[in-house]
């Protein structure tokens, strides 16, 4: 399976403190690589990185082989990005911010028109799409932005925290959706802390604490490795052994 | 697709808002009922300037003839009975503020030579300019009567010819700008001149301060709802978001100022024109043509290349205000910080501004000058004095001194949307900002 991401040695610093410590793993193509760990491990820094957020303090990441520190314009037209908790314009409708971000991805408007109608498909709003974006739940919201993460076929959707903050059914649609698009061959990098949710939909977790990735394989090999019923206790006897 | 208008287009669709859009209606339908009341309250001012009311308690030929006289003036009279105990309200029941009374005994002591009595009952309502006209109007008439006396007596002396004696000296007054001359009293020069350019200070200090909470509010919230992370993740350079929320915040503030001028132009010329129409008939007047040629001969009328300079001035003004408030936004804790946030701004404009409505800043001291000049909001202030007053070094100094602020905020804004620190820095708590910032 070719790579899509492959992140190598990467160290992010602010100031004097390391958020993260050489971390390196990769996500091949059509996979859903989780990294997980509890709040302040370093999963939104390695994540804010490979998006072109933060420039790393040294090491790389390369999307598809183009460098977030040589050519961040470039990994741009190759990834999308949802940040956690993240909004819409509220005083857009549904479709108006699906065109609006169609806009900055296609080169012209037949590829606008296309992205745009596959987004409407993914998220399944139906006619809500002609309602303000202020008159959605948390759910629609999520689904809207969530489509439109992936509306531009991207080599590689980053999703930070997807389901958080969503009810049960609503989480279980996002997941859904993510698994179909991953199927489809699209790349996923997701950061949770919800272990449980990551065992249901990746392919490959990594393990990090305090910026440093204790672990990385698949969640049946991580839970053999440590006679663990789950990933919440890998977790716990990874961090232990640590 | 060119990203700038795409960005640009969705900025300025989030300016329209009910939110943002509602003010400015609010404000038009304000300034334009004002103007009407304004306009029809000094209307009907200027109509009472020349009415008078006046109660003869004397009722003697000589009296009598005084106010026969008053008439023939132009003075038109309003007769309260003789011996009323509420005289000025009569008066105000006819649409006057004042009354002129004839004392008892007024024929008596003109014929032995004493001088006669008069008063002047005005009933106070209020401070403003209009309230004031109506009393004008009474005391015109009491010198008026001053006047017929003095040519009486003269008359009596064996002297007719009175013109002399009334007027002694013909005053000649002269208004001197740099090296020009014109023959316009200062005051009057003064008067239409601040009532013209009081508009560009309110104008500028109206674009500065939207135009900083605009842009500082559109960052606030586009971080505080994490569009501002997705949309840096899109083929989309950075600064074209910084400057599509520029240029949209600087096209809303445009468009709002614009509302303003129209605005203020209603209520200020109803204001001002009213105030000529009611000046009483024997005053001195300078009529709008001539106050123009005056300042055509002054040079206060500003040519075409002074206006440019004006405008790169003000233009300049703003851009520095959206760099810096661009920053400031930035490194807004949240929504509600954008107020603080923006505050260095707001002073830095309104301490320049007020200085420049009540005093000319070149002749404050050393320290405040500098103090003053060092604030790159001031110049643009000050630039239509120096302008008219030909202090060519001070404009050269403002115009160079603004561009390099501009520069260096603009390199600032661009640097700070370049780099880590738009998500890391943060105005207040920065060492948990870091902390933050490592999750």
């Amino acid at each position: 399976m070719p790579n899509t991401l492959v992140v190598d040695n990467l160290c992010k610093n602010y100031g004097k403190k390391q958020a993260v410590k050489n971390v390196s793993f990769t996500v091949g193509e059509g996979e859903i690589f989780a990294l997980i760990g509890p709040n302040g491990a370093g999963k939104t820094s390695t994540i804010r990185v490979v998006s072109t957020l933060l420039t790393p303090s040294s090491g790389d990441a390369l999307v598809d082989g183009v460098s977030v520190v040589k050519n961040p314009a470039g990994v741009r037209k190759l990834i999308t990005y949802l940040p956690d908790e993240a909004g819409a314009y509220k005083n857009m409708t549904g479709i108006g911010y699906l065109n609006f971000m169609a806009s900055l991805f296609a080169k012209n408007n037949a590829e606008k028109n296309e992205m745009v109608k596959r987004a409407s498909d993914t998220c399944a709003l139906g006619d809500r799409l002609q309602d303000k974006i202020s008159t959605y739940s948390r759910g629609m919201i999520r689904k809207l932005l969530l489509s439109r993460a992936v509306m531009s076929s991207p080599k590689l959707a980053i999703l930070d925290e997807p389901t958080s903050g969503l009810d049960i059914i609503n989480a279980l649609e996002i997941r859904r959706m993510i698994k179909q698009l991953a199927e489809g061959g699209m790349s996923f990098l997701v950061s949770s802390h919800n272990m449980l949710e990551i065992e249901f939909i990746s392919s490959r977790v990594g393990i990090i604490n305090n910026g440093v990735l204790l672990e990385c394989g698949m969640p049946e090999e991580l839970k053999a490795k440590y006679s663990a019923q789950n990933l919440e206790e890998v977790f716990e006897r990874a961090v232990k052994g640590a | 697709m060119n990203h700038f208008f795409v960005l640009l287009k969705k900025e300025l669709k989030d300016m329209i808002t009910p939110q943002n859009i509602l003010p400015i209606i609010i404000i038009v339908v304000i300034f334009a009922l004002l103007g009407q009341f304004i306009g029809s309250a000094t209307e009907s001012a200027a109509k009472n300037s020349q009415k008078v009311a006046v109660q003869d308690n004397d009722q003697t030929p000589a009296s009598q003839e005084m106010l026969a006289k008053l008439k023939a003036e132009g003075f038109e009279l309003v007769t309260i009975q003789p011996g009323a105990q509420n005289t000025v309200e009569d008066a105000a029941k006819e649409g006057l503020n004042s009354l002129l009374a004839i004392e008892k005994g007024f024929e008596q002591d003109i014929n032995s030579g004493k001088a006669p009595k008069l008063s002047l009952h005005s009933r106070l309502t209020s401070f403003s300019v209009l309230a004031m006209m109506g009393a004008s109007a009474t005391q015109n008439a009491a010198e008026e009567i001053g006047k017929i006396l003095t040519a009486k007596l003269l008359a009596e002396k064996g002297i007719t010819d009175t013109k002399q004696i009334e007027n002694p000296i013909t005053l000649a007054e002269y208004t001197h700008v740099n090296d020009k001359t014109a023959q316009v009293s200062s005051g009057a020069v003064q008067a239409i001149a601040m009532s013209q350019t009081i508009f560009v200070p309110i104008i500028i200090f109206m674009i500065v301060i939207l135009a900083s909470q605009m842009t500082a509010t559109a960052i606030a919230n586009e971080k505080g709802d994490k569009t501002l992370e997705t949309l840096l993740t899109t083929p989309v350079s950075r600064l074209s978001v910084l400057f599509a929320k520029m240029t949209a915040a600087g096209i809303g503030s445009l468009v709002m100022s614009l509302v303003f001028l129209i605005g203020f132009s209603s209520y200020m010329g109803s204001l001002t024109g009213s105030t000529v129409s009611g000046m009483p008939a024997n005053t001195p007047q300078v009529t709008g043509g001539d106050i123009s040629a005056a300042f055509t001969t002054l040079g206060l009328s500003l040519n075409p290349l002074q206006f440019v300079i004006i405008g790169i001035e003000l233009f300049t003004t703003i851009l520095i205000a959206l760099a810096v408030s661009t920053m400031l936004g930035a490194m807004a804790e949240d929504i509600k910080g954008v107020q603080t946030a923006v505050t260095p701004i707001m002073f830095c404009v309104m301490i320049p501004y007020l200085i420049s409505l009540f005093t000319d800043i070149s002749a404050l001291p050393m320290p405040a000058r500098v103090f003053l000049y060092v604030i790159p909001f001031t110049h643009t202030f000050t630039a239509t004095a120096e302008m008219v007053f030909r202090q060519y070094g001070l404009i050269t100094f403002g115009v160079i001194y603004q561009l390099l602020c501009l520069a260096v905020s603009l390199y600032l804004a661009v640097r700070l949307f370049s780099s880590d620190k738009l998500f890391t820095v943060k105005l207040k708590k920065r060492k948990n900002a870091k902390a933050n910032a490592a999750e």
